[in-house]
């Protein structure tokens, strides 16, 4: 049976890009409302949670009332909308060969690299998924999953190549090992600070 | 005489800050939660001028605006806000298990909307004082050093209120705010619902260290440095 990938929460132009990068691999890519698919499937190899969506428009310096509602919203959806996906299809991972699991992000959710004040809404959010990535290979990675994070920030094209070739792993010797450790990468494979 | 805003002021560190300020001869506005726990009554009978109980929910956008007018009808300013509240996010479950993520809304909503909100409203007050923001945050919402695993809504919503933290500061240190970000320790407190029997250290000493760093003037205000109560300065 071939290998099963499922793309959720990434803008449609990455999630054409990576689905045909993907495809071109041989995985069967399904993509954010063909969940059913993946249940019919039996296993899940792959999942690539997205964390891309417009932000709330910014208001002038200080943000408003209406910018909490919104980043409330924003939290309750993105931040715990991934918990959710990832919690409702862990079980298919569990299932599949790969067990891998992979975030699309942005630099913008790097606390360390911020020295802007805009994009508030959404550099709170993404940091927190990160922090929930973190959480989840520290529970999962003992258990043989492994993760990728990738920052896209419009740039898809090495997307796939990052989710699926593995990285050095020599068990005998864990200092060789960049698969025991969670890290951002953006497309050119370079490292992100949290 | 000084002023300092202390919110989640009931029991554990805001307590323990609130007594630091009173004995430093501050005047102490203290956010009260649970007005059925006695200690901040008892506090004010021993300092009935310089403390004053305001009622507070910090993840309650009314609740904030309700305090925030009653501490601007009592003064034009503040000197230092201190940003204390907090809550875990006990009851979500587990990954994989049963979940319940409006607990961990709840952590995000109180942890880091709140404190932000908070500070909001504080600003305008904070103009001409020493300017003075101070957070409580933890160890628990830095990425780097994250040896937890499974969820925890708990370290989501530090780690959303360490960058919101960031943005505050890239804001406003320019305009000469000064910024403390705070990890307690792992401090024998009420997070559990219970004063904890296990933890490293009591509020009472963590409050003494965290004021010691709240006060304290430095030349490098233009690093936003998390520190504990051993003055080690952690990652985020
Ligand atoms: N304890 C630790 O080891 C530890 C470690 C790292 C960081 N911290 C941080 O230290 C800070 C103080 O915690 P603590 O250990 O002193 O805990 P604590 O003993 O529970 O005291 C926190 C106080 O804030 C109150 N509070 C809860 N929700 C509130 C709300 N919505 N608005 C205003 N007040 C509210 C609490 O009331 P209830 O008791 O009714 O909830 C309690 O009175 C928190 O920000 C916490 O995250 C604690």
């Amino acid at each position: 049976m071939c290998k099963i990938a499922y793309i959720t929460g990434v803008f449609p132009e990455g999630t054409a890009r990576i689905s045909r990068d993907l495809s071109a691999k041989g995985y069967a890519v399904y993509t954010n409302d063909q969940k059913d698919c993946v249940w019919r499937a039996g296993k899940l190899d792959l999942l690539v949670c997205g964390l891309e969506w417009d932000a709330s428009p910014e208001t002038a310096g200080a943000p408003d009332e209406a910018a909490y509602d919104a980043l409330l919203g924003e939290y309750e959806r993105y931040a715990l909308g991934t918990v959710q996906v990832v919690h409702d299809l862990l079980p298919l991972l569990q299932k599949g060969e790969q067990k891998r699991i992979a975030f699309l992000t942005s630099r913008d959710g790097s606390n360390q690299m911020c020295r802007e004040t805009g994009k508030s809404g959404k550099r709170i959010v993404l940091a927190a998924v990160h922090m929930f990535a973190s959480l989840l290979f520290n529970e999962l990675r003992p258990q043989g999953y492994t993760m990728r994070m990738y920052c896209a920030d419009g740039d898809y094209r090495y997307a796939a190549e990052y989710f699926t070739r593995d990285r050095s792993y020599e068990p005998e010797d864990p200092k060789h090992s960049d698969e025991n450790r969670l890290v951002l990468r953006d497309a050119f494979s370079c490292e992100i600070p949290w | 005489m000084k002023t300092v805003v202390i919110t989640g002021a009931d029991r554990g560190l805001g307590l323990a800050l609130c007594r630091e300020f009173l004995e430093k001869g501050y005047r102490v506005f203290a956010g009260q939660f649970m007005p059925e726990w006695p200690e901040l009554d008892r506090l004010r009978l021993q300092y009935p001028d310089a403390l004053q109980l305001i009622a507070l929910d910090v993840g309650n956008p009314e609740s904030l605006a309700k305090a925030a007018e009653e501490i601007r009808n009592c003064t034009d300013v503040v000197d230092i806000l201190i940003n204390n509240a907090g809550i875990t996010a006990r009851g979500e479950g587990a990954i994989g298990g049963e979940m319940d993520l409006s607990r961990s809304l709840d952590a995000f909503r109180v942890n880091c909307l709140g404190t932000m909100q908070m500070v909001r409203h504080m600003l305008p007050l904070m103009q001409t004082g020493e300017k003075r923001l101070c957070f409580i945050s933890s160890e628990a919402g830095s990425i780097s050093v994250c040896a937890r695993n499974g969820f925890s809504g708990y370290c989501m919503s530090k780690t959303a209120l360490n960058m919101g933290i960031r943005l505050l500061f890239n804001r406003l240190q320019p305009q000469g705010y000064r910024f403390r970000l705070y990890h307690p320790g792992w401090m024998r407190t009420y997070m559990s619902g219970k004063k904890s029997t296990v933890g490293k250290i009591e509020a009472e000493e963590s409050a003494r260290v965290a004021v010691s760093q709240f006060l304290e003037d430095r030349d490098w205000e233009d690093r936003l440095v998390m520190l504990d109560c051993y003055n080690q300065a952690w990652p985020f």
